[in-house]
Parts: structure tokens; sequence; C-alpha cells
């Protein structure tokens, strides 16, 4: 639950929030790419300290520490599982389980910032202008819509059941998957009505129409655009000199 | 030249065995103020999605007769041109508003139209506007009120600018107020654009001083139609277990008939009470 | 007897919903709970059997606290009629629908039986039995959950806008309904803003604003209260309306009631 939150949206008025929504995903993407690029520790540590700055530019560096907490589990799965087959079986240092580790989190929690500061609205401008056909990225924007809306509807239909006397905690696992009919068959029932009614919404708007569809909004590039899209070639550039010109390295000789 | 005109319109649903509309006849002159009722099933909805083509064309089944909208033959021309002809309000509010924010959910139509960018623009904050919502316009319409959530609808299709506007029971999810505040906009939305307006509604008593005409249906056919005062006097003879008609038009027929004149038939507490009041307190 | 005693409830997003309710249903009464939308009354009637707790002051049915029972227990005595049909009807046929909540509580296999007959047979449904409930209309489909809740004959029926979307002919019934089963011991309570109806019924009404009960009263006295109306974001019913222009009292509800009174000052004023 906690770790589903830290990939939510968070409203707010920040200069990362403003960036243009393609900027922030190659920003994702670089950082993604150097923490593959690299094994070491001390790389590792660099790109996880990076994202705290940004976190905190777009004023969701709670949700993203709750994202790390959320992980740890899980990084400290991977560790163990590397430390005991890496370091007992070859070994190599600790350094390079602890690295594993450190780098799945990298991935995950620059993913996280990139959620935590791009509304969907933005994320689906973005892909429709990155040429991924309109109804995809509508279908897209849809389900995110109706979420919240489907979340209140089980809720309702439970309840309803419920006060039929319906128990849903009661007997074995088989029972309790039978006693899930009730819920089930009025949720599809009512989920068909929905997406006929908006279907007819969306007809009766012109969807379908023969003329090229056109936007409201269009993204553009600004200068803070550019100046970041600066910052993370650069670091992407450094990062592939570092790798090629200088041999692995460890904290520990 | 009627804006809407049908004849001998006969249709039937996929699957089904008993026609939802029966040899509907109906012309309706540009700038009419319609009001349709009936009881449920009565075949109101279904005439409704025959005004924009959404029968035959999404719903399939066995359209006969005639049926022409500013002009256009409804069974050959597409749902999507037709949307510039009649915009259409349904019932649920929620189940019209796809977007993540009102203004997106506004530009929607425009954008299938094809309209450039700086015109979209420029109707989706006039659309706003009219309907008093553009200061939640970066709203997601999960966060609106019903009563705003149908505003936003109507925005949504007041900003493709058709001539025509259909109101099919917009307010039968809303509380009162709510009902209240949705009758004003369309009336004043009559008033003001050059708009023809059919609503379909159970709630007469709101209603009917606005409207031109009034128009009953029952079991596929129009069985009333004519001015409000006239229909609702006929309606308070031979339909009222059926239909509700509003109670001030109820006892105008019943004094009328005990010998106390009171004029046409009252459509508004207003025009009961004056005539009363004079009678009680000369 | 249902017991609310000083009631409060907050979601989970931090809404108030309700703020310190009171309010005693007493047996075989009738109630109306009015509001407009968001003013708590869905959460209030959620409370009666038990689906929620109240985070602060208690509710007893029938002397049990809400807290210590469960949901099934209490819906054994207060059945809740939800708004839309649409989200509990799930069986093959409407007797099989009718006969699940049975089933739940228990019933013997004869009792099931009977029960089902003489709930069809009350809502007029017994030409739909053996359809299934997802072919009915919209208006059947709200008859079939209200026989499905009514067949176990809980002593408090509750309903969330049982009026909402229905034509005239089917709240004239539902009224009969409603005389019905009070003449049989039920308890009804309503949740509704249909104000016109709610004076029709007869019931009487708890104005609900803001998650407070603002009033409490016969529907004489309180649906014409103008200001007291407004204040809950509802109006008086058409001739409570008019019988205040004509500076009459007290307020009439019905039509034929509305004649005789007039006609009576009619008598008077022109002797």
């Amino acid at each position: 639950m906690m770790v589903y939150r830290g990939f939510l949206f968070k409203k707010a008025d920040t200069l990362l929030h403003r960036l243009d929504p393609r900027v922030k995903f190659a920003m994702a993407f670089a950082i993604i790419v150097c923490s593959l690029l690299f094994e070491e520790l001390l790389a590792l540590t660099v790109l996880t300290v990076v994202l705290l700055p940004l976190a905190r530019l777009g004023k969701v560096l709670k949700e993203w520490l709750q994202t790390l907490k959320g992980l740890s589990f899980l990084a400290i799965f991977i560790f163990a599982v590397n430390l005991v087959f890496i370091f007992f079986g070859s070994g190599k240092s600790w350094e390079f389980p602890a690295a594993m580790a450190l780098r799945f989190l990298v991935v995950v929690s620059a993913f996280s910032l990139f959620f935590l500061v791009t509304s969907p609205d933005e994320l689906g401008l973005a892909l429709q202008q990155s040429k991924i056909p309109f109804d995809v990225v509508f279908a897209l924007t849809m389900a995110i819509r109706f979420v919240p809306v489907l979340a209140l509807e089980i809720q309702t239909i439970a309840d309803a059941q419920r006060s039929k006397g319906l128990e849903l905690d009661r007997g074995n696992l088989l029972m309790r998957i039978k006693r899930r009919i009730p819920l089930l068959i009025p949720l599809i029932v009512s989920s068909v009505k929905r997406s006929l009614e908006i279907a007819e919404a969306m007809e009766s708007r012109g969807y379908g129409s023969d003329r090229p569809r056109t936007s409201l909004y269009q993204l553009k590039l600004r200068k803070v655009d550019y100046l970041f899209l600066l910052a993370i070639v650069s670091l992407l550039a450094l990062s592939i000199y570092i790798k090629l010109v200088f041999p692995p390295f460890t904290l520990l000789p | 030249m009627a804006i809407i005109e049908a004849q001998s319109l006969t249709y039937k649903y996929p699957n089904s065995q008993k026609p939802a509309l029966q040899n509907i006849n109906l012309k309706v002159e540009k700038g009419e103020f319609v009001v349709i009722s009936g009881p449920s099933g009565c075949g109101k909805t279904t005439l409704c999605r025959c005004f924009n083509g959404l029968i035959p064309h999404f719903y399939g089944g066995e359209l006969q007769g005639e049926i022409r909208v500013n002009g256009l033959n409804v069974k050959e021309v597409s749902t999507a041109k037709l949307a510039t002809q009649v915009g259409l309000v349904f019932q649920n509010p929620e189940n019209q508003l796809f977007s993540l924010t009102v203004e997106r959910d506004v530009a929607f139509g425009l954008e299938n139209l094809g309209l450039p960018p700086q015109e979209i623009r420029r109707r989706v904050d006039w659309a706003l506007n009219l309907v008093g919502l553009s200061g939640l316009k970066d709203k997601p319409p999960f966060e609106l009120s019903g009563g705003q959530q149908q505003k936003a609808a109507i925005a949504c299709v007041l900003a493709m600018q058709p001539p025509i506007m259909v109101f099919d029971e917009p307010t039968s999810f809303l509380d009162p107020l709510s009902a209240r505040e949705i009758f004003n906009i369309i009336a004043e939305l009559h008033a003001k654009l050059d708009l023809t307006v059919i609503v379909v509604e159970h709630r007469l008593e709101f209603l009917t001083a606005h409207a031109s005409r009034l128009i009953f249906m029952d079991e596929g056919k129009i069985v009333l139609d004519g001015k409000p005062r006239e229909v609702l006097k006929e309606a308070s003879e031979s339909f009222s277990g059926k239909i509700g008609i509003p109670k001030v038009a109820l006892l105008h027929r019943r004094l009328t008939l005990q010998g106390i004149s009171l004029g046409s038939t009252s459509l508004t507490v207003d025009e009961l009470a004056e005539p009363l009041r004079r009678m009680l307190h000369p | 007897m249902i017991l609310m005693e000083d009631v409060w409830f907050r979601y989970e997003d931090g809404t108030e919903a309700l703020r310190g309710v009171t309010l005693q249903i007493e047996d075989n009464s009738a109630l109306a709970v009015m509001g407009k939308s968001g003013s708590g009354k869905t959460t209030l009637i959620k409370h009666l059997n038990g689906l929620l707790k109240p985070v602060k002051g208690r509710v007893l049915v029938d002397g049990m606290d809400t807290r210590e029972a469960t949901v099934a227990q209490l819906s054994r005595k207060v059945g809740l009629v939800f708004q839309n049909p649409d989200h509990q009807l799930f069986a093959e046929t409407v007797e099989e629908e009718i006969a699940f909540p049975l089933k739940n509580f228990g019933f013997p296999p004869e009792e099931i039986e009977k029960r089902v007959d003489w709930a069809l047979n009350l809502l007029d449904l017994a030409d739909y039995r053996h359809d299934s409930p997802l072919s009915l209309s919209g208006g059947e489909k709200k008859r079939v959950a209200i026989a499905s809740v009514v067949a176990w004959k809980p002593k408090y029926l509750v309903l969330d806008e049982p009026t909402l979307g229905q034509d005239y002919g089917r709240k004239l019934e539902l009224k009969r309904l409603f005389e019905k089963l009070r003449r049989e011991g039920h308890s009804i309570i309503m949740v509704t803003h249909d104000v016109e109806f709610a004076a029709e019924c007869k019931f009487k009404v708890a104005l609900l604003v803001d998650g407070q009960i603002l009033a409490l009263g016969p529907a004489e006295e309180i649906l014409s209260a103008t200001e007291l109306l407004k204040k809950a974001s509802l109006t008086a019913p058409q001739l409570v309306e008019l019988f205040q222009r004509l500076e009459v009292k007290p307020p009439v509800f019905e039509v034929e009631e509305a004649e005789r009174f007039i006609l009576k000052l009619a008598g008077k004023a022109q002797p």
C-alpha cells in the first residue's frame, strides 16, 4: 500500500512539475541507464544521492522516501541472495551484492519520482505527441479516471451483499472464492453498462469523426526544459566516459 | 422548414419483439423549447437517440420511416457528423466525463472535430463560463458533485455549438436544488443562444413554465402534444395516475370542475395563488 | 427500537460525515431522512446494520451495540435496500435472487419457498419468477431488490433513495407497499430528497445538514418550515408553497384535501 502511493501523482506547483513530461521521462531513463552501466557501489550511491535533491525539489521527498522504505525489504532480499551466490561462491567483495541492491532501489525509485511529479494527463499528452495512437492513450487515461469510481463501486456492491447476510470471510479458500460470485457478477454487469454509456457519450461528441484529430494542448520545450536536457545528456556522457576510460574500481583495495 | 422532422418513425431494438417507437410523427420548429414526458419505458429516451443518430448507427435494430435533422437524413449521416447538429446530454453525469480534468473533457468533442487549438481554447472557456464552471476547469471529474458534473457535461456538448440541444432526464440523479440549477441553465441557454431545446423529464413542476411545447408519450407513441397549459389540462383528466402532473395543475382542474373560474391551467404556484388570493381576500 | 447516541463518523480521507447524531427510531414507525447530496444520509443508514461503526458514540439495535455484532446478525433485523439494484442482482432467476439472503440467514427450505412466494406476490413479480433479473426493466429490478430484502421480514426496512429515477405510477405503488408493511408491524426508514413523495407518505422527517440533525418532527411541521428546508437545500412541496402564499394554515399535502379546504374557505368568503 505504501509503495503503491509512491507511484501516484502528487499535485504541486514546482519546477519539476512544470517540466515537460518528456524531459522528466528522459531524466528517469538516464538515471536508470547509468545505474545499469555501473556495478560499483560508489557510483550507485552517487546516483541514489542525486535523486534526493530532485525529490525535494518536487516537494515529494516524503512520498519518495516511503517508496524507498517500502522497497527496503526487497532490496535486503536481493542483497542476501547475491551475497550467498556470489560472495561465498566466487570470493568477490561484499560490495557487489550491495551494489545490486542499490541498483534495484535506483531503478524503482527513479520511476517512482517520475510518476510522483508527472500527472497522468501530461503523460497521456506526451505519449500522444510521441505518435502513439490516440485510442491507446485515451484508453489509458480513461482507465486512470475510472479507478476511484470503480473502487467506490466495489465497496458499494460488497456492502449491499453483506447487508443480505453474505459473509465473505467464512469457510475455506474454495468457499471464500465462491462467496465472491455475488460481488463479481454485479461488478461485471455495471461495468459493461458503464462502458456502453461512455461509448454512447463519446459517439455523441464526434468520436470517430473522419477529420484528423487536433489537441487543445501542445507540449513545447521551454528554456528550462533545454537546460535539464543538457544536464541529462552531460550526465550520460560523463558516465559513459568514466565507464570506458577508468578500469573497474572498488572502495576496498 | 422544421429543424427536426420525423415521419411515421417506428423502431425495434435488436433482439426485441415489441417496437420501442410506433409511428412517431413529429415536427419541431427552430427555437422551440420542447418538454417530453411519460412513464418509464414509453420510448422517450429511444426518441432522443434517434435525433443524433445513435439509433440506428450505434444501436442497430430496425428503423422504419424518415427522420431529418437540420436537413440531414439521420439514417445516412454518421453520428460523428450529427454531433455538430444535435448535442445530447445524458442521464448519468458520471459516465459522460472520461478525461482527467474538466477542461480536457470539454475539449474532447472539439478535438474530434479537428478544430485548431486557439479555437478550441476559445470555445472551452466560453462554454465553461456559460455553465458557471470556469473556476473548476482543472479539477478531475471525480472531485465534482453530481450537479457540477452535469453542468460540465452540458458544457462539453455546448462547446460543439450545435443548433439543437437534447437533454435526456438530465436531473434524475440529482437533488432538487441541483436539479433547479440545471433547469435554470437550460432555460438561460435557450434564451441567450439561438437554440432549439428538447428536454425529457419527469419533474414537470420546475420545467413547464419555461417550455413552449409539452409532449406526452406512452407505449412508444405520442399521446398528447401541444402548448403546456392545454396538454396539462388534458393530462390531468386522462393520465393523472401514470404521469406526475404538477399538483397545482391537478388542483386547478378540480377547482374549475367545482365551478371556480381560475382561467387557463396554472403552471406554477404563483399562477394559481394569484386568482385564489383575489377570491379569498377580496 | 434503534437508538443512535451522539454518533460521529469520519471517512479515511478525513471527511466528517456524521457529527453527533442522536436519533431514536421507534418500533412500527416511519422516518424519512432528508437532506442534499453529501449531507451524510447514506452514511447514517449504513450505521443501522453495522456496515459502518461509529468512531464516537454508539448505535443500539433493540439493545444490541452495533460494534459488538456482525453485519449479518444486525441485518436480520435491519434490512437495507441500496439505491442501485444493479449493485446487488446476480442470480440466474428472480426466484433465486430472493432466496439468496434467506439461505444466508439459514432459513429451512420449506420456509424459504413460502417466503419467496409471499415476496413475489407482494411486489407483483410472480410472472417473472423464472426470468433473469438482468433482463428486467429498471423499475422491475428495483422491485426485485426490495422483494429480496422484504422476504426475510426485517423488523426495520431501510431504503436509500427508493424513488430515484422512478415514474409517478411506481411511486404510488411504493407508497402503498409502505402502508401495507407498516400494517404488518414493520418500521420503514427511507433516505430521500424527493419532497413531494415524503409529503405524500407523511413520514416523520429528519433533516440532515452537514452530518447533523437540524430538525426532527412530523412531515406537516418540517416540510412547511421554509427556512429550515432552505438550510437543507430543499424546497417545500408545491401545495405547501401555495397555501403559504394564501396565508392559510395548517399545511396541506394532498390535492383532494386542498380542494376541500379551498371550497370551505371560498364558502366563507362568498356567503
